[in-house]
């Protein structure tokens, strides 16, 4: 064997911020192999990002090297002038981004982009290099390549613009391809499809690839090898199997304990308690340890040395370290292996807190001068649902199939064009003035965005006290203030935080906030979009743990907006799968998971990558995107991409065909012949 | 701060301080005295005596409080009313906000000096129809900036927030779009004081202004033209006022500029 393609040995990097500096990358080795997919798994924060910018010499300017090698091939980078160095970006080492949006140039045309790197790194001209411009694009899975190499990025879609960046790194040939976070911007059919390029490429040019990732499910898609990051250092390192059959640091544990799955529903998701240390501490032992379950004394005494566990493995952990071996195995604290019962749940369809019938919601476009209305986007048209008293229906979708728009209009934030919203028999649609604001008090709304959903000039009790303002809850501020503290504590945060300013929190602390507020008015329907779709997986986890124990508590609805089918596994009782406007299936989660009847509900799940790595499931590529909701196809929405279309599916719109308890679905081919 | 801003600063306030505390001083403004015509600064009088032997320092201290006045009601009532136009604008939107919009297209359309020129000669001279033709002209300026600003905030979710919690309109504007948008109109206010502070000179030089006797920085380089050979200090007195007022003001607007860090306005919030 060759020795290795890459080798990075003690790398340390630090950034000054004014104080001690952050040791961003403190001490992390790691080699890897020609031809080989690299992880490296990490929350945010952890490092990860910077350790690739810091392989191209790219670090921010308060960013320096504070010791450390990179070596590639038989050159070590931090040692060669920068004129050399910028023959290795692109041309040895490329690099693609998780926001192809921001990393395209918006006013050249993504021909003249991928030129640019031809012409640099191969020197090709004029007609050779556009033919080679147009091979590339082709290579990369993008059709009609010759049309598309005149188009701007905004002509595209995230996932055309992906490939395209793929198309940008591979025109050097490099040998080496850093990828960070390439799918996390993307949608599950989109990161599928995205995720098979890369393999493909990988195995036609040999080219080695780093793939930077939080995803656990990418992990076990792709990876060879992985190493696991956290506050600055690579606490474990494993080939695939290995890795996926039994992590061995506590860490890694956590984080597969920490997804939703169907087979934790009912009991609590394992949470990492407390947050990531900050990076400019000076660490005695081991980082994790204020958050490990299974640390020792001498965790927070001595930083565990990198231990060599066989086939492979390495690992940073007194517990497998051979010389700790005697430390009775008592002193390890038990995981917190509660488990609640299946909440209990009135399943009294006729007694529906919400019902949504046939809503529309379109936009016109307008054109020209006059403003003349062109045409219109259909962004929901035509949906029906339900949500039961105490339970949670999760809405699922591409992004752009209206899921938002629905919540938005069901919340009255967005104006209904048609259909019939009813709420305990209220027409909500209906309302004006003092009615529809009394109704607010009813249905409340957690948004994607905790930080943005926050005025940043407001303080915490503020911020959680203006429902009760406004609907007249507390009749002085002290009352209103001891209601404030007593949210802050249903919501797990020390109601000593009320004086305190939104950007003083971390994410999963400021989507509490906002449950808080939500939950000040005393609603009994919450929608909730995405609201763990911007935080970590653990932190992920004690936010459905915490909207789960509130439902049992309070008897909450939730409509949960959301494109994570493991979340909705794990939280919902009822789903409608949601395409272009409308539910093509809709069910008890058990059946549509299990069951799933239409191909798009099919095709979905199976672009979910699984952590599971014995899994060897048939998968269903979906070909081309979701596509513009202002000319939807004729007939089924769906036949361009279905993979089981037939003629008739071109002609109507398939109505619905129950296909078990409670369980329909819009296909002309489950309907009886 | 840098020293600029520093110097700047001061003298800003100087000029305030100046300008209010003039009626303490026991100024001679408007006292001719003959035997002094057009003396050049001296000892005895530090800025010199105009064509009627007046005092240069009493009536520059005298201008320097009219330029004071008009920027203190121009400048306030011009940005509350441009704010409050552009905030309503931007939340209503629809018919309300396009016709808003094309009105404001048209004050921008004229050079605004040359509209308040129109408009003081139309209004007739004085320092009351002073002050009404720049603020008319000068909302504008505000107008644009806060309905963009207001339309990037209504879209934030907070704002959303607050609508779902049932937070009457008036509050919400109050509490959740002005605050966010104060910053970049407190700049602009920055600069519009040095832009008043022109135009007013500007009316009155062109004698539409301030009327004699009364003195302001315009009517003072007005009457030195006449005679700027025989007695430069006329207008060189006045001139290094007017210049030094407009440099402060114009640093000073860039100091808060870069106070404020243009990514951290774009994106109103303080970084994370």
């Amino acid at each position: 064997m060759t020795g290795p393609l890459l080798s990075v040995s003690d790398l340390r990097v630090h950034l000054d911020t004014g104080g001690p500096p952050a040791r961003v990358v403190d001490g992390i080795s790691f080699s890897i192999r020609a031809g080989e997919t690299f992880v490296l798994l990490g929350e945010s924060g952890c490092g990860k990002s910077m350790t690739a910018l810091a392989l191209l010499r790219l670090l921010p300017p308060a960013g320096r090297y504070a010791s450390g090698s990179i070596t590639l091939g038989s050159t070590d980078l931090l040692r060669i002038p920068e004129q050399a160095m910028r023959d290795v970006r692109g041309r040895r080492i490329a690099m693609i981004f998780q926001e192809p949006q921001t990393a395209l140039n918006p006013v050249l045309t993504v021909g003249a982009q991928v030129g640019e790197v031809l012409a640099r790194h191969r020197g090709l001209r004029g007609a050779a290099m556009r033919d080679r411009v147009v091979e590339l694009l082709d290579d990369v899975g993008i059709a009609d390549p010759r049309r598309r190499a005149e188009e701007f990025p905004h002509q595209l879609s995230g996932g055309m613009k992906q490939r395209v960046m793929i198309a940008m790194a591979l025109a050097g040939g490099p040998d080496l391809l850093v990828a960070d976070e390439p799918t996390t911007a993307l949608d599950v059919t989109m990161q599928a499809q995205v995720l098979q390029l890369l393999r493909e490429i990988k195995e036609r040019t040999g080219m080695a690839i780093l793939l930077i990732t939080h995803d656990l499910g990418v992990v076990a898609e792709m990876a060879d090898r992985i190493a696991v990051m956290y506050a600055g250092q690579i606490v474990e390192e494993a080939p695939r199997t290995e890795f996926l059959g039994a992590p061995l640091h506590p860490y890694s544990r956590k984080l597969f304990e920490s997804l939703p799955d169907e087979s934790r529903r009912g009991a609590p998701l394992a949470v990492i308690e407390g947050v990531v240390p900050p990076l400019n501490t000076e660490f005695r032992g081991c980082r994790f340890e204020t958050r490990c379950e299974r640390r020792w004394p001498t965790c927070a005494l001595l930083p565990p040395k990198w231990i060599d566990a066989g086939a492979g493995r390495y690992v940073r952990c007194h517990l497998h370290d051979p010389a700790m071996r005697d430390i009775p195995e008592g002193v390890a604290r038990a995981g917190r292996a509660q488990t609640a019962a299946d909440g209990p749940r009135q399943k009294s369809h006729a007694a529906a807190t919400l019902i949504v019938r046939d809503l529309q919601v379109h936009f016109p476009i307008q054109r020209g001068i006059l403003r003349r209305t062109v045409g219109h986007v259909y962004a929901v048209d035509g949906l029906t649902l339900a949500v039961p008293p105490a339970s949670t229906l999760a809405l699922v979708g591409e992004s752009g199939c209206g899921k938002t728009t629905t919540g938005k209009a069901i919340a009255r934030l967005l104006e209904a064009t048609g259909g019939e919203v009813r709420f305990d028999g209220i027409d909500v649609l209906a309302l004006r003035g003092a009615a529809l604001r009394r109704l607010r008090r009813e249905i409340q709304f957690i948004f994607q965005d905790p930080y943005a959903s926050m005025n940043p000039r407001m303080n915490v009790a503020d911020i959680v006290a203006e429902g009760m303002v406004a609907q007249g809850i507390g009749r002085t501020a002290a009352e209103r203030l001891q209601r404030v503290d007593s949210l802050l504590h249903q919501v797990g945060l020390d109601p000593g935080a009320k004086s305190r300013y939104p950007h003083e929190f971390s994410g999963g602390q400021r989507q509490r906030i906002c449950i808080a507020r939500a939950l000040a008015v005393q609603p009994r329907l919450v929608i909730c979009d995405e609201p763990t779709s911007a935080l970590d997986v653990s932190v992920q986890a004690q936010i459905l743990n915490l909207l789960r124990t509130l439902q049992e508590e309070l008897g909450l609805s939730y409509l949960f907006i959301t494109h994570n089918l493991a979340v909705v596994r794990y939280l919902a009782h009822e789903v409608a799968v949601m395409y272009l406007g409308r539910i093509v299936e809709r069910g008890p989660v058990e059946e549509v998971m299990a069951r799933p009847r239409h191909p798009y509900t099919r095709a979905l799940l199976s672009a979910v990558p699984q952590v599971d790595p014995e899994t060897g499931r048939e998968r269903i590529r979906l070909r081309g995107e979701l596509p513009s909701p202002s000319s939807p196809p004729s007939g089924c929405h769906f036949h361009p991409r279905c993979p089981v279309a037939e003629p008739r599916c071109r002609e109507r719109y398939p109505a619905a065909v129950s296909v078990g308890p409670d369980h329909t679905a819009h296909c002309h081919l489950l309907a009886p012949p | 701060m840098s020293a600029a801003a520093r110097l700047s600063l001061f003298v800003l306030i100087g000029w305030a301080a100046l300008a209010a505390l003039a009626p303490l001083l026991r100024l001679t403004p408007d006292a001719i005295s003959l035997p002094e015509i057009m003396q050049p600064p001296s000892w005895a009088s530090w800025l010199g005596h105009d064509d009627l032997g007046r005092p240069m320092a009493d009536r520059l201290i005298c201008a320097l409080r009219t330029s004071l006045l008009v920027v203190g009601i121009v400048v306030p009532l011009s940005a509350a009313s441009g704010a409050a136009v552009g905030v309503a604008a931007a939340w209503r939107g629809g018919l309300f906000d396009a016709c808003i919009a094309r009105l404001m297209d048209v004050f921008l359309a004229f050079p605004g000096t040359l509209l308040a020129i129109a408009m003081a000669g139309l209004l007739g001279p004085g320092i009351g129809n002073v002050v009404i033709a720049l603020t008319a002209v000068s909302w504008v300026g505000y107008a644009r900036m806060a309905r963009a600003q207001a339309y990037a905030v209504k879209t934030r979710e907070h704002v959303h927030a607050a609508r779902v919690l049932g937070t009457p309109a008036p509050a919400i504007l109050l509490r959740h779009v002005l605050p966010l948008i104060a910053a970049p109109l407190l700049m602009e206010a920055t600069l519009g004081v040095a832009g008043v502070i022109l135009a007013e000179a500007g009316l009155s030089f062109l004698g539409l202004g301030v009327q004699p006797p009364s003195a302001s920085l315009g009517a003072m380089l007005r009457d030195g033209t006449a005679y700027m050979l025989v007695a430069p200090h006329m207008v060189i007195v006045p001139g290094l006022a007017l210049l030094a007022l407009m440099l402060a003001c114009n640093t000073l607007g860039d100091a808060l500029q870069h106070r404020l860090d243009p990514r951290r306005t774009l994106s109103l919030m303080p970084a994370a």
